[in-house]
Order: structure tokens, then sequence, then C-alpha cells
């Protein structure tokens, strides 16, 4: 993501980083006060977002699960049915969102520019961003959580002990990042497409469904769920989902781990050819 | 013949009305078939958004029906009906409706000026004015599902059944309509809190689903006073026979009247609208 800077470069690595940190710091400042600006609009759709749709497939659960027999789906009993779509409810919340980057809008309206020439790599300001989303939500995952419990203390997934959190949110928040930067790479196409919500929009509704968002992925013809946990959205959402309910132990967790840190460095990579191939042919004037 | 001729002069003006939004609308998807012909790929990319998402809701009772034979006694071939006319009137939506959803934001930057002194009614000039060209394409493959639906189903169609799916989809659309501006209320009334969109995510998600996979409680208030229901469940369940004609009518009745409540409203609540709220 380098950029060509008017100012002088910082002498060392170290002052280099020490700005670049400094930059992320007061970003991520900025970025969370921008979004809190509206305040109960900001309460309403932290909290709130995702819960209905779960809140739902929990009914449509019940409906299945009595069509069935009443003894479950492939071992997933109806209370454990709900406590798994609570989870990734909550889970989900995480994980990044397309509206937290509007790169695609700056490209189109052609100010993108103006970040070119601050001292500054741009990939500091979208990681930013990131930091903010993922440190906002995990506040709102949180009180969440509490209000869930005190309301309805029968059907809210238990608190998972330390480590089956720890590594719960690990995967998540990687995964987070793995959202960011398909996001990140989605936004930079407009530099060939102009408009590219679509594809975003596109990207969250195959990136949830995969990730397990309306049903445990165990639920699928086997075959797909092999094929689908060589994929970053499966050790998202689901995997974290089944280490907090005690489905998943740590040969999990660490397989998980390493889907995810070689999806983050090949996205890494890849977000960065998109960038300087598509800044190299950016006009800078709009449309 | 005093009241005759009122009540003529009353008719004419009300086909006049009619023609003129007809004029309008006509307009409207001319300067939106222009301007989508400059996004070519956009264009395509959005009629492939679109059958993705139906994709998505397929594949879920897909795999559902693979563990159960029916869902709250929707048989899969049901299921398929209720998901056609949510495609359709979502497809109705994104043809006309896509407006709606930058409503907060114009609401917030003070755009909303124009539409007050515009010779129409601000709802239909300002919720009318995005037509969307890729949508038409969407409505005939939505239209094209629903319709293999109801084959699938075993609705005979007969020009009786053709006019009962004609009317379920009129009542489709216009609960689409009624619920989009009812949620819209909340953002007028509340400027800057989304509200209106959080609303929407909370009972929309209701729609997706057959309604009887709740109690009989919440069924009736997604049916008849929030009424998502009517956009899919209600005329499923018309289509496939399951309610006879005088609960329709009374749906239809119900939701005509709903209708004109929350255009009466939102003209209510557009009038302490002033350009400086944002």
């Amino acid at each position: 993501m380098t950029t060509a800077a008017p100012h002088p470069p910082p002498r060392t690595a170290a002052a280099w980083l020490a700005r670049q940190a400094r930059l992320l710091r007061r970003t991520t400042a900025y970025q969370l006060q921008a979004a809190a600006a509206f305040r109960l609009g900001f309460l309403l759709r932290e909290v709130l977002r995702g819960l209905p749709r779960s809140l739902v497939m929990i009914f449509v659960m019940r409906a299945v699960v009595a069509s069935s027999g009443g003894e479950g789906l492939r071992g997933w009993t109806f209370p454990a049915l709900v406590h798994y779509l609570l989870l990734v409810a909550l889970l989900e919340k995480l994980v990044f969102h397309e509206r937290g980057l509007d790169l695609a809008d700056q490209v189109f309206e052609g100010y993108v520019t103006k970040f070119v020439v601050m001292p500054f790599h741009y990939f500091t300001l979208a990681l930013g961003r990131y930091l903010q989303y993922v440190g906002v939500q995990l506040v709102a995952v949180a009180l969440t959580w509490a209000a869930g419990a005190a309301l309805a203390p029968r059907w809210w997934p238990p608190l998972p002990e330390g480590a089956a959190v720890a590594r719960s949110l690990a995967l998540v928040v990687l995964g987070s990042y793995c959202f960011f930067l398909t996001v990140f790479c989605l936004n930079c196409l407009a530099f060939w497409l102009d408009v590219v919500w679509t594809l975003l929009v596109m990207w969250r509704f195959v990136g949830t469904f995969v990730a397990g968002l309306l049903f445990p992925l165990t639920l699928l013809p086997g075959g797909l769920q092999q094929a689908l946990a060589w994929t970053f959205p499966y050790w998202t959402l689901f995997a974290p989902a089944e280490l907090a309910l005690g489905r998943a132990g740590a040969s999990d967790f660490a397989t998980g781990l390493r889907v995810l840190a070689v999806s983050a460095v090949v996205l890494q990579a890849l977000a960065l050819v998109v960038w300087r191939r598509g800044l190299a042919r950016h006009a800078g004037v709009g449309m | 013949v005093n009241v005759g001729s009122a009540l003529s002069v009353r008719a004419v003006r009300a086909v006049r009305a009619v023609r003129r939004v007809l004029r309008v609308a006509r307009q409207l998807a001319r300067i939106g078939v222009v301007r989508k012909s400059q996004f070519r790929v956009e264009l395509a990319s959005q009629v492939i958004m679109d059958c993705v998402w139906y994709a998505t809701h397929l594949l879920v009772f897909e795999v559902l029906f693979h563990h159960a034979d029916d869902v709250a006694g929707w048989s899969r071939e049901d299921v398929r009906v209720f998901l056609g006319f949510l495609f359709v009137s979502d497809a109705f939506m994104m043809m006309w409706l896509g407006q709606s959803w930058r409503f907060p934001r114009d609401l917030k930057d003070g755009r909303l000026d124009p539409f007050r002194v515009r010779p129409l009614s601000p709802v239909f000039l300002y919720f009318f004015q995005l037509f969307s060209l890729e949508a038409v394409l969407n409505l005939v493959i939505a239209g094209a599902y629903l319709a293999w639906g109801l084959g699938r189903a075993g609705v005979a169609l007969g020009p009786v059944s053709l006019l009962v799916v004609a009317w379920a989809i009129v009542l489709s659309c216009w609960a689409r309509l009624v619920t989009l501006i009812g949620w819209s209320i909340l953002d007028v009334v509340l400027v800057g809190s989304d509200l209106g969109r959080a609303v929407h995510d909370v009972f929309e998600a209701a729609k997706d689903r057959p309604l009887d996979v709740f109690g009989a409680r919440t069924r009736l208030f997604l049916l008849y006073v929030v009424p998502v229901g009517v956009m899919t469940h209600a005329p499923a369940r018309m289509a496939l026979g399951r309610v006879g004609l005088a609960q329709a009518a009374f749906d239809t009745v119900w939701l005509l009247a709903l209708g004109v409540l929350v255009l009466r409203l939102w003209t209510a609540s557009f009038r302490r609208y002033e350009s400086a709220l944002g």
C-alpha cells in the first residue's frame, strides 16, 4: 500500500513504525467518534444487528426438529441449536461489515488521490477502521451477552471456560481480518468497475452463508462441509461457535488458525497488488 | 343529479391524476434505463446479486427439507410458492423503491425540499424516483420461479387461479410499499436515529419464513399490525388455496385501509420536515 509521499521518510524503520502506530491510534479514535455520532442509531444498529434473523431461525428450527420426530438434527438437539444460533449472531457482530469501508466511493468520486500525497500509507487508515470496528463490536458483544444471559438464562448459551473463549475469539478476530481484506480488495475493484456495491453485497450473502450463520454446517452433506473447511468463513463463525459450545477442541483450533493465517497472508498480498495496480490507472477525476 | 355529477367530476379528476402518475412513472423508467446503460457491468452484477440472494434462500430450505418432511405444516412444494412471492415482491422493490434505502441519508442531508413543491404526491415522487432496469430481469426470473413453484405445488393454472395469483402478487407488492413507507415515518420523527432501518431489520427478518413457525399471536401481529407477513405468507396461502376467498378479501381490505392510514401519516409527518433538520 505504498503511496508517493512528498514528506521526508522517517530515518529508521522503528521511527516509521512508531509514526504508523500513532496514526493508527488516532484514526481508530476518529472512526469511533464518527460511528457514535448518531447515538440512538448507533446503539440500535450495534445491539440488534443479526439478532432478529437468528431469532426467526430458532422458530424455524423448532418446527424442523418437531417435524423430524423431536430427536434433533445430526446430533443437534433443539436447545443446542438455540445456543448455536444465538452464538453465531453474537460472533457475527465481530465480522467486518462492508459498510465499515468506503474506499470504493472515494475511488468513484475521485478524492482517494488526496490520501496519496499524505505522509502515511492509505492502508493504515483502513486498518484503523478495522480496529475501531472490532473494538466497538467486542463491547457490543459483551453487553448483548450480559443482557441475554439476564433476560433469557434458560435459553442463552452458557459462558464457556476461559480457554474456549480465548480460542473462539482468536479465530473470529483473525477471520474478521480476512473478511476486512476481502472487502478491501473488492473496494479496490472500483478502480476498474466504478461501482462495486453489488459485489460487496454478494460477498456478504455468500460469506455469511458458508460461515454457518443460518444453521450449523454439519447439517450440510458431508462432502460439502469438508470442502468448506478449506475456506476462511468456515473458521470465522461456525468453528468458533463449536469451540465455545465445547463441540470442538485444541486440534480444531490449530487447524483453523493455520487456514486463517494462510488466508490472511494471501489476501494481504492480493490487497497490495490490486491497490497498486488500481492506483496506477486512477485518473482521480471521479464520475 | 347534483350528487351524481359531483361523483362523475371526482371520477374524472381521479382518472386524470392516475394518468399523470403513469406518465411520470414512464419518464422515470426511461431515465432509469438511460442511467443503467452507463454501467453495464453493474447491471449484470445486480442481476447476479439477486440470483445469489435467491439461491441462499432456496439452499436454506433445501437443507432443512433434507432433514424434515415439512416446516410448520409447509411442504417443500408450498415453500417454493412462498419463496416465489418473496422473490417477486423483492424484485418489485428493487425495480421501483430503491431510493427508499437512501431516505434516512437524504433526510439528514436536507435533500427533500424539491419533493414538496412538485405537482405530484411527495410519496410517489420520492419513493419511485429510481427505476432499476436490472430488477425487470429479476422480476422475470422471480415470476418464472413462482410459476414453476405453483405448477409443482399442483395449482392448476386456470382463469380463476391466475386471477387469484395476480391478486396475491398485487397484495404482496402493496404490502412491500406500505411497510417501507411506514418505516420511513420513524426516520422523519427521529431524524438521525436510523430507527426506520433498525425496525425494518427486526420485523422484516420474519417475512422470509412461513409465519406458521410462530405462535398464533405473533402470526396475527405480523399479518395485521406490522403487515410484513402480507408480502409472502398471506399471498402464498391464497395462491395455494390454504384460505378461502372471504379471508383473502378481508386481508386485502385490511391492508388497503392500513396503507391509506400509513400514507396519510407519512404526509402528516413530512409536513414537519425542514431541510435544516440535518
